[in-house]
C-alpha cells in the first residue's frame, strides 16, 4: 500500500482519528511502552487497550525492528505535534516511513499475532499478542462467537442472524432429511462465465463476461 | 508354561484401539495400551489455543515431542510425489489420538462403497459388505454418540433412506445453521440436494457430555467436550482397569515359534528399552505409524502391501464471497453436505465426489489481506464484518484408488530423538482422481452461480483431507492383502490391526467411524478367542 491509499483511508474513517482524552506522560520521552499505546489508541481509533498487551507488543516489535523505538517516537511526535490539526490535515503529515510503522502497530492489535503463522508445520516465526482482545472479531461480536466460548446457547445458529433480512424460504427449510424441501430433479447445465471464474481466469462474473467477449472477438477475427 | 504380561496389548490410543480397549476390558481381559505420546487434559487444550499465535495449526495446541513427533513436525514426513501437489497429513501422537483435533464427520460407507470393482470396475472390493459391518456400526454410533437424520438419504439423490440402517441413530440432528438453509433455497433449484452430516457433537447431552453450544472450536479441541474425541474412551478404558502406558514408543513386534507375535519392545524418552509379553497384539497407530512399525519389524508383508495403497480424499476447495450475508461460523465448523455425486455411475471412469460445507468463524481469514490493502479504523471494520458475512468455502472430497506405488516407509537415513525412524512419503494422483476434476469444475461453477459469487480462491490446487487409509490393506487373498475380513494379520494369527489403514476403498467419506466400526468388531473377534 503506498501513502495517498492509506492517506484516503484513514481519512475516510473518521473514527480513528480521535486523539485519547488523556496524553501519556511518557509521550514526550523517547520510545516507550506507554508511547506504543498512545499510538495504538490514537490510530485504531479505540480508548482503554490493554496497557500489558501493548507492553508485550512493544517488546515484540522492538526485537523485529533494531530501530523500532525510533520509529515509534518520530511516529508520536508527528501524532502528537500535529494533534491542533483536523484529522485529515494530520495524518497527511505522515511520511512513508511513519505510514509502515503505524501498520505494523495497527496488523498484530487487529490479528493477535505478529508474523506469519504457519497451519501445517510446527514451527513458523509467529509471536502471541493477544486472543481475548484480538480487534478483529469486534466487529462481528454481535453475531459470531470468538471460537472457544460462545455464551449463545445451543442451536442459536437456527435463526436468522441479527441485522440481516432473510430472502424468503419453503416454510421446511430448516427441517433435514426427508421434510426438507427437494432438489431440483436435474442438475443445471453450469455457464462459460462461472465456469472461467472456477477455472481460475477471472475473480468476478464481470471480469469473466470480458474475458469471454473478447475471446470471442478474438475467434471471430481469426474467422 | 508362558507367562504374559497382558492378554491384550494394544499399541496406540486413539478412538479405534481405546474403543477396542474398552470393549476387551468390559470383557474381564487384561490390557495393557501404549501411547508415544503424553495424556493431555482437555482444558491445557483450551488454553493452549487462546494462547497460541498459530490458531489455524490444529496440531499447535497439543503436545509435540522429540519422541513422539506429529505430522507437522519439520522433516518427520518427507514426501515425494507430483510437481502439482504435496502429500501433507495431520496427525498428533497424545492420549486419544487424532481425533483430538477432528470435526466428527460420522458417516457410513454406502453398500457399493464395499463393492466398488464388481459395481464400477475400479479399485478393490472389501472382503466384507455393508451388512456385515451395519451391527458395528450402529456399537459404534452409540459408544461415541452419533447425530443424525436417519431418514435422509445419504447417497444425496433424495430417495428413501440410504444406507439401510438397523435402529434410528442415538442423536437427533443439531438445528440447521442459517447458512445451511441459504445453501439448500439457492442450490436446490438446481439439482443439488443438501443433506445433513452425520456427526459426533451431540444434540443433547449424552453419556456425561454437554449438548453442542455452537463454540465453533471444534478443531482443533472442542472446550466443552461436546464433540466426541478419543481420550473420552482413554478415559473409560483407564477406570475399567487398562494400563495406560504412554511416552512409551513402540519400534519392534517380535516373532516367535509358529509365526505368532510374542512381544513388543517399546522405547521411553530416556532411550530404556521395555519388552511387553502378550497373548494377542493390535497395532491401532493409524495407517502411517502402523505401517511404519511392521515394516521396522519384518512382520506382517508376505505380500509385500504394507505401507502401500495410500489413500485420502485429495481434492479440490473453493473459496468465495457470496452476494448476501451467510454468516458461516454460528454453530460447529461444518454442517450439512453435498452428496449428490457420492455413488454415481461416473464412478467407473472417475473418482466420486461429496462437498463439504466449511462454517468456520472466518474473522481470522478475511482480515489479513484487508490489512495488506491498507483498511484500517472504520472502514476496515465495516470490510471486516462484512468480508466475515459473505465468505463461503466448499472442499470436495474426492475418493483416491489403492495405488501400490503410493506408499509409506521408514526413513531410510532420518531419526527422531530416540534413534527411531521418521517416514517418507510417495504419493501421487492418478488419472481416476484427476478425471474429476471437471466435474467438480461443473458443479462449483454452479455453486457460484447461484450466489452470484465473486472468487476468492479458485479451485484449481490439489489438497489433502488428512483421511489415511489403505495402508495395511484388507482383502480376502493373502497374496496381495495385508489383513483378512476381521483385520486379522495373514501371517501372524495372533497380529490385529485397528487402523483405517485397512480400507480398501476410500469412497468420500471421513473414514473414523468405519475405523471404529472394524476396531468393535476386532474385539469382539478377540473376545471370543482368548
Amino acid at each position: 500500500m503506498n501513502r495517498r491509499t492509506f492517506l484516503r483511508m484513514m481519512i475516510s474513517s473518521s473514527v480513528i482519528i480521535s486523539v485519547p482524552a488523556i496524553m501519556p506522560a511518557a509521550l514526550a520521552g523517547p520510545g516507550s511502552e506507554e508511547t506504543l499505546l498512545f499510538v495504538s489508541q490514537t490510530l485504531t481509533g479505540r480508548q482503554g487497550l490493554d496497557p500489558a498487551i501493548s507492553q508485550r507488543l512493544y517488546l515484540l516489535l522492538s526485537r523485529q525492528t533494531h530501530d523500532f523505538d525510533q520509529q515509534l517516537t518520530r511516529l508520536a511526535e508527528r501524532l502528537r505535534r500535529h494533534i491542533h490539526l483536523s484529522p485529515e490535515e494530520r495524518l497527511a503529515q505522515l511520511s512513508e516511513e511513519e505510514v509502515t510503522t503505524a501498520l505494523s502497530i495497527i496488523t498484530p492489535w487487529y490479528l493477535g499475532y505478529t508474523g506469519n503463522p504457519a497451519t501445517t508445520r510446527a514451527t513458523d516465526d509467529a509471536q502471541f499478542v493477544t486472543f481475548l482482545s484480538a480487534l478483529m472479531y469486534e466487529p462481528t461480536a454481535s453475531i459470531t462467537p470468538r471460537p472457544s466460548y460462545s455464551q449463545r446457547g445451543h442451536d442459536y445458529w437456527q435463526a436468522v442472524p441479527e441485522g440481516v433480512t432473510a430472502p424468503p424460504m419453503p416454510e421446511n427449510i430448516t427441517a433435514w432429511g426427508t421434510d426438507s424441501p427437494r432438489a431440483a430433479r436435474v442438475i443445471t447445465e453450469p455457464q462459460p462465465e462461472w465456469l472461467a471464474m472456477v477455472e481460475g481466469r477471472a475473480r468476478t462474473h464481470a471480469d469473466a463476461v470480458r474475458l469471454l467477449s473478447h475471446a470471442e472477438d478474438v475467434n471471430h477475427d481469426a474467422v | 508354561m508362558t507367562q504374559y504380561d497382558a492378554d491384550v496389548v494394544i499399541i496406540g490410543s486413539g478412538a479405534l484401539g481405546a474403543n477396542a480397549a474398552c470393549q476387551l476390558a468390559r470383557a474381564g481381559k487384561s490390557v495393557i495400551m501404549m501411547e508415544a505420546g503424553p495424556y493431555i487434559p482437555r482444558w491445557k487444550v483450551v488454553e493452549n489455543y487462546r494462547n497460541s499465535a498459530s490458531k489455524r495449526n490444529w496440531c499447535a495446541p497439543y503436545p509435540n515431542l522429540p519422541w513422539a513427533p506429529n505430522s507437522y513436525t519439520d522433516g518427520y514426513i518427507e514426501a515425494h510425489g507430483d510437481a502439482d501437489f504435496q502429500y501433507v497429513t495431520s496427525f498428533l501422537k497424545v492420549a486419544g489420538g487424532s481425533t483430538r483435533h477432528w470435526a466428527s464427520a460420522c458417516w457410513r460407507l454406502l453398500p457399493n462403497d464395499f463393492k466398488l470393482k464388481s459395481v464400477y470396475g475400479v479399485g478393490r472390493d472389501w472382503p466384507i459388505d455393508y451388512d456385515d459391518l451395519e451391527p458395528w456400526y450402529l456399537l459404534a454410533e452409540r459408544e461415541i454418540g452419533v447425530v443424525g437424520s436417519a431418514d435422509e438419504d445419504q447417497s444425496g439423490q433424495g430417495r428413501t433412506a440410504w444406507p439401510p440402517r438397523s435402529a434410528p441413530y442415538p442423536l437427533p440432528p443439531e438445528a440447521k445453521p442459517y447458512m445451511v438453509q441459504r445453501m439448500q433455497a439457492r442450490l436446490g433449484p438446481l439439482g443439488y440436494q443438501v443433506i445433513h452430516e452425520p456427526h459426533a457433537r451431540i444434540s443433547q447431552p449424552y453419556d456425561g457430555r454437554p449438548a453442542c453450544a455452537g463454540n465453533n472450536n471444534c478443531e482443533p479441541v472442542c472446550p466443552i467436550g461436546a464433540m466426541y474425541s478419543g481420550d473420552m474412551h482413554v478415559d473409560k478404558a483407564v477406570a475399567l482397569g487398562v494400563d495406560l502406558r504412554t511416552e512409551s514408543v513402540a519400534w519392534q513386534l517380535e516373532k516367535g515359534a509358529g509365526n505368532q507375535i510374542v512381544a513388543v519392545h517399546y522405547r521411553k524418552p530416556d532411550g530404556r528399552n521395555v519388552r511387553l509379553r502378550a497373548k494377542k497384539f493390535i497395532v491401532a497407530a493409524h495407517g502411517l505409524e502402523t505401517a511404519k512399525l511392521l515394516l521396522m519389524s519384518e512382520v506382517a508383508n508376505s505380500s509385500d502391501q504394507v505401507g502401500r495403497n495410500l489413500m485420502d480424499h485429495t481434492g479440490l476447495s473453493m473459496t468465495f464471497l457470496a452476494d448476501e450475508p451467510l454468516w458461516t461460523g454460528r454453530g460447529s465448523v461444518q454442517h450439512g453436505s453435498i452428496a449428490t455425486r457420492r455413488d454415481e455411475p461416473s464412478r467407473a471412469q472417475h473418482s466420486a465426489i461429496r462437498y463439504s460445507l466449511r462454517n468456520l468463524v472466518p474473522n481470522i481469514d478475511v482480515t489479513p489481506s484487508l490489512l495488506k490493502q491498507g483498511l484500517m479504523g472504520r472502514e476496515l471494520d465495516a470490510a471486516i464484518r462484512d468480508r466475515a458475512s459473505r465468505i463461503m468455502n466448499i472442499s470436495t472430497m474426492s475418493e483416491t484408488l489403492p495405488s501400490p506405488t503410493n506408499r509409506v516407509i521408514p526413513h531410510p537415513s532420518r531419526r527422531d530423538a530416540i534413534g527411531l525412524p521418521m517416514l517418507q512419503v510417495n504419493y501421487q494422483l492418478d488419472g481416476y482422481v484427476r478425471g474429476m476434476r471437471a466435474q467438480a469444475y461443473r458443479d462449483f461453477a454452479n455453486f457460484l452461480m447461484a450466489f452470484n459469487g465473486e472468487i476468492v480462491e479458485a479451485p484449481t490446487g490439489w489438497r489433502n483431507q488428512y483421511h489415511i487409509m489403505g495402508t495395511t490393506i484388507m482383502g480376502d487373498n493373502p497374496r496381495d492383502s495385508v489383513v483378512d475380513a476381521h483385520c486379522r494379520s495373514w501371517d501372524h494369527s495372533n497380529l490385529f490391526l485397528a487402523t483405517t489403514g485397512v480400507m480398501p476403498t476410500s469412497a468420500t467419506v471421513n473414514p473414523t467411524l468405519t475405523g471404529i466400526a472394524l476396531a468393535l468388531r476386532l474385539a469382539d473377534t478377540l473376545i471370543r478367542e482368548l
